[in-house]
């Protein structure tokens, strides 16, 4: 299958500052993606590239399409969602339907107004009145309405609470996604959502510093825990990062096998969160 | 690499969609509708300006000195002729224009310079460009609205208020409670309304230039859009202090006034007294013909296309939200 994003080389700058120096990476139909990053890194660079929101230099396909050119046609299958605020305060729920379904062609309205009529939100609420939970409620009613091939969410429940975090990704999850769509998501909350991604990408400093399906992610990547006696013998087999935890020592690996570990202490796959921050820490001290 | 996508996108929807006309007519609607969403002033302010003069038509309401004709209620029946009473007509009809094209123009103003700022302002230009509309149908869309949907509309109102002023005096006409001075003749009347579009239209046109330039600083401005928007007028103070010369103040003052000096050649005003009053359809008087021919009037309308194409390469390749 062709991939649905494919990205080589983007360059980027701001002035004297580089948000984006050099990415590639490759994403394939029915995936969620997790574009993971600090502050900074260039994760909401990398998607306004991918959204012919800003110019770049590099070649980038999205849907084969090119979003600096043909910007008008890609956005007929890839709908995106901003931070909650992006939502006009002026807006009522019901104008919102309206506006979709006068302007987009894959808009159903029915869809949208059953999600909606599971809420809260009235037809006539306006933006301004609702909480920001029930915004971004509003907004993935829109979203969810859409038969779109490509979802784009760049840290979509920033500043909800943990209900409507938890509630918006069981949602995206059980009523949204299959296999013929496609996710890609940016957001600081590693922990609460790693369970949802099939695959990462970490990006820092404007480069990819590891991309990966979460199932390759558990095969190359081990993580060890040691007590101190031990830890002088698991450092021969080059950890990349170690940490102290109660007074045992946390290692990470890279494409070991578990055979040459497990006699030295306790093995088990490292989570996303423990694997980006090793990663974005760098090599462990000598 | 496109076709398949582009292909299978035209199988998908093609049984259920509209031809792409009316597809793209029905965004534009759905755009134009938007924007009274937003803007409520564009209906809200001449709808309340036809209603406050509409209501002026109960006697006692309002007190219409027109230098030559004190109203009294017991003005005696005959006091005018018919053809004075016409005059009169046409007076009330643009009499009742006038302040509704004044507030079409000041709220206008105000809509272009946050049209395109408003959405950068509160981010949610994020939300609206994600969705398949193009900039260039969003700008126009808003320039429609500016300079084709809220004149209409205020046409239509100066017309609705005109009937439903001379409605409310001759009902008190017959009882007895206001002076009969007003006549109809369904000729004059339309001749009136169609010098009134025209005017419209006219102004449309002439005004485009600034139009642009407006939407132009609110798509291009950091902050205080409505700052940027004056500044040629604090230019003209600057000019006039540092150089002592005119000519930026001329050349506004020309944009904005100059075409009504050319509609208006050779129209001698009558001075007043009822014995010059008759009817001011202003259609034949007018010099219609050559404020339409006037160059000046096209060359803003290419100055004004260069600004709107400006406009939405900015909104177009802008990056700061």
């Amino acid at each position: 299958m062709t991939a649905i994003i494919e990205a080589r080389d983007l360059v980027k700058s701001y002035g004297a500052t580089r948000a984006l120096a050099s990415i590639s990476f490759t994403i394939e139909p029915g995936r969620i993606v997790g574009l993971i990053g600090p502050n900074g890194a260039g994760k909401t660079t990398a998607i306004k590239a991918i959204l012919g929101l800003t110019p770049f230099r590099g070649e980038l396909r999205v849907l084969g399409l090119d979003p600096r050119s043909e910007r008008d046609a890609l956005m007929r299958e890839v709908c995106f969602m901003a931070d909650v605020a992006v939502l006009p305060r002026w807006l009522r729920a019901g104008q919102a339907l309206d506006y979709m379904q006068g302007v987009h062609p894959r808009f159903e309205r029915a869809r949208a107004e059953d999600f909606l009529s599971k809420t809260q939100i009235r037809l006539t609420s306006r933006v301004r009145e609702l909480s920001k939970g029930m915004v971004t409620q509003l907004h993935l009613a829109l979203v969810m309405a859409v038969d779109a091939r490509l979802l784009v969410l760049d840290e979509p429940t920033l500043g909800l609470d943990l209900l409507y975090r938890r509630k918006f990704y069981d949602t995206l999850l059980n009523d949204y996604f299959d296999k013929e769509r496609t996710i890609l998501l940016t957001t600081h909350q590693v922990e609460e959502v790693e369970n949802l991604f099939t695959d990462v990408i970490f990006i820092n400093h404007g480069r990819v510093a590891l991309t990966s399906s979460v199932e390759d992610l558990g095969r190359r990547y081990l993580q060890l825990t040691v007590n101190a006696d031990q830890a002088r013998r698991a450092r021969a087999l080059k950890p990349f990062y170690e940490r102290e935890v109660f007074g045992r020592v946390a290692m990470l690996f890279e494409d070991r096998v578990p055979a040459e570990l497990t006699p030295l202490g306790e093995l088990r796959t490292p989570s996303i969160a423990d694997l980006f921050v090793a990663k974005m820490q760098g090599a462990t001290p000598t | 690499m496109n076709t398949p996508i582009l292909e299978s996108v035209a199988a998908e929807s093609a049984p259920a969609a509209l031809p792409a006309n009316a597809a793209l007519a029905h965004t534009l609607v759905t755009l134009i509708r938007r924007e009274f969403w937003e803007h409520r002033s564009l209906w809200v302010a001449p709808l309340l300006t036809a209603a406050l003069l509409a209501l002026c038509a109960i006697p006692g309401v309002a007190r219409f000195d027109l230098g030559m004709v004190h109203m009294h209620t017991n003005a005696p029946a005959g006091l005018f002729t018919e053809e004075q009473r016409l005059g009169m007509s046409t007076i009330v009809q643009w009499a009742l224009w006038a302040p509704l094209y004044l507030v079409m123009l000041f709220v206008l103003g105000f809509y272009l310079i946050d049209c395109l700022y408003a959405e950068r302002r509160d981010r949610s230009i994020l939300f609206w460009k994600s969705l398949p509309v193009s900039d260039a149908l969003t700008v126009l869309s808003k320039l429609l609205v500016a300079l084709a949907v809220v004149p209409l509309m205020v046409f239509a109102l100066a017309l609705l208020t005109y009937v439903v002023f001379a409605g409310i005096w001759q009902a008190n006409v017959a009882l007895g409670r206001a002076p009969a001075i007003l006549a109809f003749d369904p000729l004059v009347w339309l001749k009136v309304e169609i010098a009134m579009l025209l005017g419209f239209i006219l102004s449309a046109l002439w005004y485009a230039p600034i139009a642009a330039y407006f939407m132009l600083v609110s798509a291009w401005a950091r902050g205080k859009p409505l700052l940027w928007a004056l500044l040629p007028l604090v230019l003209t103070l600057i000019e006039r202090i540092a150089f002592g010369t005119h000519y930026l103040y001329n050349f506004i003052a020309y944009r904005l006034g100059g075409i009504w000096r050319t509609l208006s050649q050779g129209y001698v005003q009558h001075s007043g007294g009822l014995a010059t009053l008759r009817p001011y359809t202003l259609l034949g008087e007018l010099n219609f013909g050559a404020a339409f021919l006037d160059i000046d009037l096209w060359l803003g309308v290419l100055a004004a296309a260069l600004m709107l194409y400006a406009a939405v390469r900015i909104r177009r390749y802008r990056d700061d939200s």
